[in-house]
């Protein structure tokens, strides 16, 4: 046997070196202002052929593309699946535009947004629900609470990324877009680790390697996001997956967490004082300018990149988008290896299964490569305080020289009741317009507006605003708050209720596709809730009342009516006034039988 | 039932119906009279009970707080350049605040109120959170008592940039340096939940940090917590506070209660608490502009939790500590999942320690508002009419014609409208009118209102004319006296829950109400008295002298339970003889004391959403114009004289 084995073992690592899996993978990091450092994590999985309509009984082989994703996939004639998971408050002033345009950053919490194909919508959505309770059960995420009262259908944006109909292919059916979200759910390991388990590295080596839910959810801000399009030529199709992590750290705050885990007192002997101003052994004037920093891979995520991803198609790359003048990065592994410049940036490729680690050397943190200001800037807020009603105030800046299309979509909760003809439009803070202004179209050029069915839809609402350069717009929009009934209520119904981040869209004023999008924060919302001790007060009163009914009507069914004078004659004649009568006579006779003795 | 047939059939056979009715002014007067045993005993042993912690998850005090050693350093470093720059210019102190918190890693905005002063605040969005709540940090420039609040900027400083570096937060954090922690804040607060652009989330609690000395300790620390129109913090969070305060090592002091007194917990002293605490809720929100307001005001009614910690004497333990006391009380907020709702929202503190719950505290305002309600049942009754004094009641002829109703009806109609006006028209005025460059003209006005209605009050005595006995009259008056009677207990009535001490307190000022009597001019002497005593001008005087001149109930308990002549002595000489009663400075601004709260009153809805001025205006006003019209009628028949006269 011995003899077989070497060219067995030489066989098999030809074949590692030449059979290539659809996949690939690419680390970036981009150092932000106010020493933050965006970390990119992207992955790129091709699954095998397959034919859209082929019988059920039909074996797949889906390669390194996941068997846990794919039969889900074709179950539910899924098209295109779209899942975010995000954390945090992204500050644009610091952190500059989204990563990627936004394309692949969610609102807080999940979201998922998905194209079905199907006969009708009854049956599609019958495939929805059972496309999100699949992912509920795959990512440990609460989608199964997604339906139709959080579900809708937008009509201008999240529109499908990769159309299955540009690619010449008859589809059988109609497609359909469905999207929820849920602003409620804590963003946490348990989702990261489905999350990895979909790569074929499984998170043990190449990049994802990196990758540890308390480093990765101690982030100021975070993002995962999973997009599965469909791809077809003639009538062989494929999907495609791309999942995204982005980090956003900061880094001497990581730094000085892994120094001293407990923020304790910095020493007296290491304080940085301003010595610009008067300083002594008691006074200090904090100086809390961090220029110099010296940090490395291990420093943030806490591990090593573990070699390479040997079985994609291209190897492992890592870069880096540094300004060389200020900032250096040295990569540390068992072989020689210097990182390249490629076109802007700094990168290196892992070819083989050492343990890599990079070291980043800066000089002067504040000297970065200049960061693309978002070509919009919002927030969304909640006006009023009544337990009744209360109003949505939306922000929106557009900062840059040119006029700015935007679309606005919100989802709200069927017990908001919004009322759209309360929507004004306040123009840089002086003047305001009603909805039924000639002037408001000038800013609002289309509205579409889906209202909630109780119970049953959410208030979808799109608008299109076209805001001119350097102006602030801020419209508002005025609600009531509906009752819900006694079961309704969540178990920590004090805690509120969340409304999910409004979308905002920048379309490209020619092809009117979305060039940039962003989210809103959550909106925690006070609905009246009741002390839920109240039906046992209820039921208390109520028994008071009925049983004082039933006794006075009870007594009156029973009573005799009588002149006064015959009650008071008859009661003489009564046997207990008789007994009583007797029995004082027979006390007076003792009384006066022991008086005698 | 049974028993009630019983005792009806017993008080038709024996008559009491009639000598029942004419004892209902004793039972008016004994419900009132009931209405302040009631409080009385609230404070005794076995009415009250101990604070808890209702909220699980609030955990106060569960954390090691590192807010200590060189975070001193820091609050110091800060302290000299506040100390340096206090008497800059608003815009310069408040763009060096602003640059700091930038610093550190605060958004920063600022928002201009239309007063002109300035806000600035800063919001930290925190990492872990969802963005969708907050905790608010507060440190006015001026603090309540009008002294430059360099501690307590300087300590707020130091505690953001602490807080920046934790990494437990759930909730983000909005610091806020408004100029003043009244109107100034006020405003922001209300730009806050309406017009501002930046926002952080719904405020879930807010804590106002005064601490005007430069020094480096304190010694004890003032919890307030009254808000506007009866609101009060969440009992959750003052004993929070209390008992954070307490674990490290703070007194706590409530409502301006002296140091003397902490350490006292006896019948006398919290009873003095429970007095001041009603006073306090009962006045709250009634300040003119230029300050006094300790920054709960500014908070109240858009449901935010919120406490004000004052910093107390110059010696004991160091800044840092109250530094830790409000970390905690953040920390504990932070815990919350939830909105306070567990505990009270409406309680009665004895002690910071002791407290009274609605249920327990609410009879005694009831039986106060009864008694006006059994008084206008007595004087439909007839018995207000001195002329049926010595007539035996008869339901019989107790009717009354339908145009002396009409006219009894109108006459309070028009008197209720007239008031309305009048506090309205007033309150128009006080927008229309500044108080600053106008404040002769308010005090002339206030002045002039308290002398005139306490001169009217004396017309009974000066009226000399005589009218034709009529019983039309004697039934006009009748209803008129019984409706405004009742239209005063509805309003008390209403009020109690919401805001149980200013029904409790206007239905005690106005009782003398009910013990005015009509009948032919001559007669009624005594209503001058009850007239005088139940005017609410001549409480505002009595109020905004008081407030001027610094009175303190701790005194007076003082000098009631340890009384000894010595001690009554030296207070008399302190407080009455060595002082300069003709000083025309010091009498100057003891007239201005009325004014100002009246000010505060005619302003209070349009500033704060404060109905005091209403519920004065629109029911204890026109009730008093009402017995004021009342007694100046001569009345010369009884109502059982009808048969005769005709």
């Amino acid at each position: 046997m011995k003899e077989f084995l070497l060219p067995v073992l030489l066989l098999c690592a030809l074949c590692r070196a030449s059979v290539q899996y659809p996949f690939e993978e690419s680390l970036e990091f981009k150092p932000l202002e106010r020493n933050n450092l965006l970390a990119s994590f992207n992955f790129r999985i091709n699954s095998t052929e397959f034919e859209l309509y082929e019988p059920d009984d039909k074996t797949f082989h889906y390669s390194t593309f996941s068997k846990l994703l794919g039969p889900i996939l074709r179950e539910t004639n899924t098209r295109e699946l779209h899942l975010r998971f995000s954390q945090g408050w992204y500050d644009p002033e610091v952190y500059g535009e989204l990563p990627l345009k936004g394309k692949h950053s969610g609102g807080t919490g999940v979201e998922l947004w998905a194209l079905l194909e199907g006969q009708n919508e009854e049956s599609v959505f019958k495939d929805w629900i059972k496309l999100v309770n699949s992912l509920s059960g795959l990512f440990c995420a609460s989608l199964n609470f997604i339906d139709s009262s959080s579900t809708t259908y937008p009509a201008t944006v999240f529109q499908p990324a990769a159309p299955v109909l540009d690619q010449g292919l008859s589809l059988k059916n109609d497609l359909f877009l469905l999207r929820s979200a849920l602003p409620r759910e804590p963003v946490c390991t348990e989702n990261l680790t489905p999350f990895l388990k979909l790569l074929p590295t499984k998170g043990k080596a190449g990049i994802s390697s990196l990758l540890t839910g308390h480093k990765v959810f101690n982030s100021q801000w975070s993002s995962m996001s999973i997009d599965v399009t469909t791809h077809c030529s003639g009538t062989k199709c494929h999907y495609e997956m791309e999942q995204f992590i982005n980090l956003i750290l900061d880094v001497p705050m990581t730094l000085e967490r892994n120094r001293m885990p407990i923020p304790k007192p910095t020493p007296g002997s290491e304080l940085k004082c301003d010595p610009t101003k008067p300083f002594d052994a008691f006074h200090c004037f904090p100086l809390d300018d961090i220029s110099q920093l010296e940090f490395s891979l291990t420093d943030l995520f806490g591990k090593k990149i573990q070699g390479g991803a040997l079985l994609a198609s291209r190897p492992t790359k890592v870069c880096a988008d540094l300004n060389l003048d200020s900032w250096s990065m040295e990569v540390q592994t068992d072989i020689q290896t210097t990182p390249t410049l490629e076109g802007e940036k700094t990168c290196f490729v892992i070819e083989d299964t050492n343990e890599y680690n990079v070291l980043f050397k800066v000089k002067d943190t504040k000297r970065i490569k200049p960061l693309k200001s978002p070509p919009i800037f919002a927030s969304r807020s909640l006006s009023g305080y009544s337990q009744d009603s209360g109003g949505f105030r939306i922000d929106v800046k557009n900062p840059t020289d040119q006029d700015s299309d935007i679309v606005i979509f919100e989802s709200i909760p069927w017990f908001v009741r919004i009322y759209l003809h309360t929507l004004t439009l306040t123009i840089n803070s002086t003047i305001t317009h009603i909805v039924s202004d000639p002037q408001f179209d000038q800013y609002v050029k289309g509205i579409i507006y889906n209202p909630a069915i109780d119970r049953q839809k959410p208030s979808h609402l799109e608008l299109l605003v076209s805001i001119p350069a350097h102006t602030k717009i801020k419209l508002s929009l005025e609600f009531d708050k509906a009752m819900l009934l006694y079961a309704e209520y969540p178990p920590d119904a004090n805690h509120g209720f969340e409304i999910e981040p409004a979308v905002i869209s920048v379309l490209d004023r020619d092809s009117h596709k979305v060039v940039y999008e962003m989210r809103t924060t959550t909106a925690l919302l006070t609905l009246p809730t009741p002390d839920f001790s109240m039906p046992y007060n209820v039921i208390i009163l109520t028994s008071t009342v009925m049983s004082l009914a039933f006794g006075s009507i009870f007594n009156l069914l029973t009573k005799q009516t009588v002149t006064e004078e015959e009650a008071e004659s008859r009661a003489k004649e009564s046997r207990v006034t008789r007994l009583r009568f007797t029995i004082k006579q027979r006390v007076q006779r003792i009384k006066s039988l022991l008086r005698r003795s | 039932m049974a028993l009630l047939e019983t005792i009806q059939r017993k008080i038709n056979k024996y008559g009491i119906l009639p000598k029942l009715v004419r004892s209902l002014p004793q039972v008016s007067s004994l419900l009132a009279l009931l209405g302040v045993i009631w409080i009385l005993i609230l404070p005794l042993d076995g009415q009250f009970r101990t604070t808890y912690i209702s909220e699980n998850a609030l955990m106060p005090s569960q954390a090691y707080s590192f807010f200590r050693e060189s975070e001193w350093n820091f609050v110091r470093g800060y302290r000299d350049q506040i100390i340096e720059h206090i008497d800059d210019p608003m815009e310069d102190r408040h763009e060096m605040l602003s640059s700091w918190m930038k610093t550190i890693g605060y958004k920063t905005f600022d928002y201009r109120s239309h007063n002109g002063s300035r806000t600035t605040y800063g919001i930290y969005h925190v990492p872990k959170g969802d963005d969708t709540e907050a905790m608010v940090i507060v440190a006015p420039w001026m603090t309540s008592d009008g002294e430059k609040n360099i501690g307590g900027l300087a300590l707020t400083m130091g505690l953001i940039r602490y807080f920046h570096r934790l990494s437990i937060w759930s909730k983000n954090i909005i610091v806020v340096f408004p100029e003043d922690g009244q109107d100034t804040l006020r405003n922001w607060v209300d730009a806050y939940h309406t017009t501002l652009d930046e926002t952080g989330g719904s405020m879930e609690s807010a804590i106002v940090i005064e601490y005007p000395s430069e020094s480096d300790e304190l010694d004890y620390v003032e919890v307030n917590y009254v808000g506007v129109n009866g609101q009060l913090p969440n009992l959750d969070l003052v004993n929070c506070a209390v008992m954070i305060s307490e674990h490290e090592g703070f007194k706590v002091s409530l409502h301006n209660t002296p140091k003397g007194q902490l350490w006292a917990n006896d019948y006398p002293s919290r009873l003095t608490t429970l007095f001041k605490g009603l006073f306090a809720m009962a006045t709250a929100g009634l300040l003119p502009e230029t300050g006094g307001g300790n920054g709960c005001e500014a908070f109240s009614g858009w449901n935010v939790q919120t406490l004000a910690f004052k910093a107390r004497g110059t010696e004991g333990r160091d800044i840092t500590t109250l530094g830790r006391v409000i970390e905690a009380c953040f920390r504990a907020v932070n815990n919350l999942l939830e909105k306070f709702h567990q505990s009270f929202f409406f309680y009665l503190l004895l002690t910071p320690n002791h407290f009274v719950s609605i249920g327990n505290y609410l009879p005694a305002a009831v039986l106060t508002a009864a008694s006006f309600v059994i008084s206008s049942v007595s004087a439909l009754l007839t018995n207000n009419n001195v002329n049926n004094k010595h007539v035996s009641f008869n339901d019989a002829v107790v009717r009354v014609d339908t145009l002396p109703l009409i006219n009894g009806l109108l006459l309070f109609a028009a008197v209720t409208v007239g008031s309305i006006i009048f506090g309205t028209v007033l309150m128009w005025f006080s927008s229309a009118v500044s108080f600053a460059d106008n404040n002769n003209l308010y005090t002339k006005f206030t002045w002039g209102l308290i002398l005139t209605t306490t001169a009217v009050s004396f017309l009974p005595l000066v009226l000399r004319y005589k009218s034709q006995p009529s019983a039309a009259i004697s039934q006009t008056v009748r209803i008129a006296n019984a409706c405004s009677l009742f239209y005063l207990a509805f309003a008390l009535v209403s009020l109690l829950v919401l805001h149980f001490s200013l029904s409790l307190l206007i239905s005690l000022a106005a009782f003398p109400l009910t013990l005015i009597r009509y009948g032919t001019l001559s007669q009624n002497r005594k209503n001058s008295i009850w007239l005088i005593l139940s005017s609410p001008f001549l409480w505002l005087a009595v109020v905004g002298v008081a407030r001027k001149l610094d009175f303190q109930l701790d005194i007076v308990r003082n000098l009631i339970q340890y009384f000894s002549v010595s001690l009554l002595k030296s207070e008399l000489q302190t407080k009455v003889f060595d002082t300069d009663w003709t000083n025309p400075v010091f009498l100057q601004k003891l007239l201005q004391g009325p004014v100002e709260i009246f000010y505060g009153l005619l302003t209070g809805y349009r500033r704060f959403q404060t109905w005091t001025w209403m519920v004065i205006s629109f029911a204890w006003f026109p009730v008093w114009i009402m017995s004021l019209i009342i007694t100046c009628i001569d009345v010369q028949t009884g109502d059982f004289e009808k048969k005769k006269v005709n």
